[in-house]
């Protein structure tokens, strides 16, 4: 069914000690979609992202995630974290950072066998490493990295992929081909993914939703100047230049002037 | 060589080699977790253990260094689960009430206990004078080390890489931090005859980290460092029996050797190497770096 709720959240509210970061967030993903959360800094991103992998706790509210809570419906997300922030110096290669992908759906007390490392190596073909599969992890540039951590994130052959900053810290031309990948990967699998990138929103998401502590969403999934100033607390300027697809609204100054910013 | 005829001398041995061992193993672990000052935490707490074993008058004072290494690796996981103090702080807080319990008790031991007990090799070693119970306790601990590492290989290579990563696919991380924890802790036990508790980390470190300069397969530089921890033990007891020197320390001098040897003709060969392909545009990277 390609409208059925993948994950399902109502009225979520995360409060660190007394910092309240998520304030009620609704959040429907529906089968097929690909879905970007966008907002400023500190918005709450990571946290939402958190709540839905079951890392951090609701203070209120509940998430499911293919009808199941975070802790066991989690097994059904690839996710792939911002940034990898591991260390240069782990001895580690390619392949056995994607093998780890399959972690989640191995029993406990057991190695990896000779599937797991097929599922990975489809991964790293399917994201174009698989001639640097036996490379030690460090040695990848951040562009290509970030194909080896999508690669672990979809060894596991995930139901839904969710990326935090998928095209923060790398190039333009890299940003394009990561773009790319996502757009073939969206063909199989739902994905939900948070960025600041105005760029990735217009070219790739069907949805859109700003997040400042609390979601914005509209109507008709497109990103809107009025959704933005929402979020971020004050005029954006949706500029887009070079990217096939505008889902951007046109909009007038004259109405932030009267809106006073 | 006629040394290797002599028991004491075959012990030591085999004592050099279940060290080597259960180091090779549980030291990658360390080297790549930046672990090393929280492992020399725990061989100093264990003298804590031993003092207070000596004390009471245990016949194998080793189960009181187990004891004390086992609480100080429990402490220092609950610490770093349940409280927000630094894990710095922690370690070297238990650290040193390990080394000062173990001084108290030592020096008010009734006289009796005392007899075959020396500071000196609980401190540097005492590999000569290991008797046939320290040898079935060590391959006892080997072979427990051996095979929790084997058979939890994939989640503490997950929990070692990527935290995180290994939470959301399920691997109980805070559960598994106290299980590595106790298994350095056990591996420090095992060492402390072979090298006494000051110079256990050299042990843990200097193969693990040896065999990291030279592959990046973690099972590779766990065979590597096994292989480098057998040389480094057999070798220094030739040495120390060739040359009259205290055996544990013979042994650290010897692996220390080795690493900085390894380290500096690691870079003169990349040197030599840069230079013969210094038209290429990778070597050019290199050299400035």
């Amino acid at each position: 069914m390609k409208d059925e709720p993948v994950i399902e959240i109502q009225n979520l509210w995360v409060n660190y000690d007394a910092t309240v970061a998520l304030k009620g967030v609704d959040l429907t993903v529906r089968k097929g979609d690909i879905f970007g959360i966008i907002g400023p800094n500190g918005g709450g991103k990571s946290t939402l992202l958190k709540a839905i992998l079951g890392l951090v706790l609701p203070t209120r509210g509940t998430i499911y995630i293919l009808g199941e809570p975070p802790e066991r419906g989690r097994r059904h997300i690839g996710y792939v974290p911002q940034f990898a922030s591991f260390d240069r110096e782990f001895p580690i290669s390619v392949l056995d950072v994607v093998v780890m992908g399959c972690l989640s759906r191995k029993p406990r007390v057991s190695w990896y066998a000779k599937e797991d490392r097929i599922a990975a190596q489809d991964a790293l073909k399917f994201v174009g490493m698989l001639k640097l599969a036996n490379q030690h992890i460090s040695s990848l540039s951040g562009g290509q990295k970030q194909r080896v951590f999508i690669a672990r994130a979809l060894a596991s052959k995930p139901e839904i992929l969710l990326l935090d900053e998928p095209t923060a810290s790398v190039d333009q031309n890299i940003k394009e081909s990561i773009y790319d990948l996502l757009s073939r990967i969206q063909k199989s699998m739902t994905v939900v993914l948070v960025t600041h990138d105005i760029g990735v929103m217009s070219s790739l998401v069907n949805r859109v939703a700003c997040l400042n502590q609390t979601l914005f969403t509209h109507y008709d999934n497109k990103l809107t100047a009025q959704m933005l100033e929402d979020a971020y607390r004050c005029p954006v300027d949706l500029i887009a230049h070079g990217v096939p697809h505008r889902v951007f609204e046109p909009h007038d100054h004259k109405n932030h002037d009267q809106r006073g910013g | 060589m006629d040394i290797i005829h002599y028991v004491f001398f075959q012990r030591a041995l085999i004592a050099g080699v279940l060290a080597a061992l259960a180091c090779g193993v549980i030291g990658v672990y360390v080297v790549v977790r930046r672990s090393v000052f929280l492992a020399d935490g725990i061989s100093h707490a264990a003298f804590g253990g031993i003092g207070i074993a000596v004390y009471l008058g245990w016949s194998q004072p080793l189960f009181g260094a187990l004891s004390a290494s086992l609480v100080m690796a429990a402490g220092v996981g609950i610490a770093g689960i349940r409280t927000r103090l630094r894990e710095d702080s922690v370690i070297g807080i238990l650290w040193v009430l390990g080394m000062a319990l173990g001084f108290v008790f030592l020096y008010r031991a009734p006289p009796e206990h005392l007899l075959g007990v020396s500071i000196n090799s609980l401190f540097f070693g005492n590999i000569l004078y290991i008797r046939e119970s320290d040898l079935y306790l060590m391959a006892i601990l080997c072979i427990i080390i051996i095979i929790v590492a084997a058979l939890l290989y994939k989640e503490l290579l997950a929990l070692s890489f990527d935290e995180e990563f290994a939470r959301i696919s399920g691997v109980r991380t805070g559960m598994l931090s106290i299980i590595l924890l106790g298994l350095i802790a056990l591996t420090v036990v095992l060492l402390i005859n072979v090298v006494g508790v000051i110079l256990v980390v050299a042990l843990l470190a200097i193969p693990a980290a040896m065999a990291g300069l030279f592959t990046y397969d973690m099972r590779k530089m766990m065979m590597l460092a096994v292989f480098l921890g057998i040389i480094f033990c057999v070798g220094g007891l030739f040495i120390s029996d060739a040359c009259d020197l205290p055996s544990g320390a013979t042994i650290v001098i010897l692996a220390g050797a080795g690493f900085c040897l390894s380290f500096v003709g690691k870079k003169v060969l990349t040197r030599i190497m840069v230079h013969r392909t210094k038209t290429t545009d990778s070597s050019r990277k290199m050299d400035t770096s």
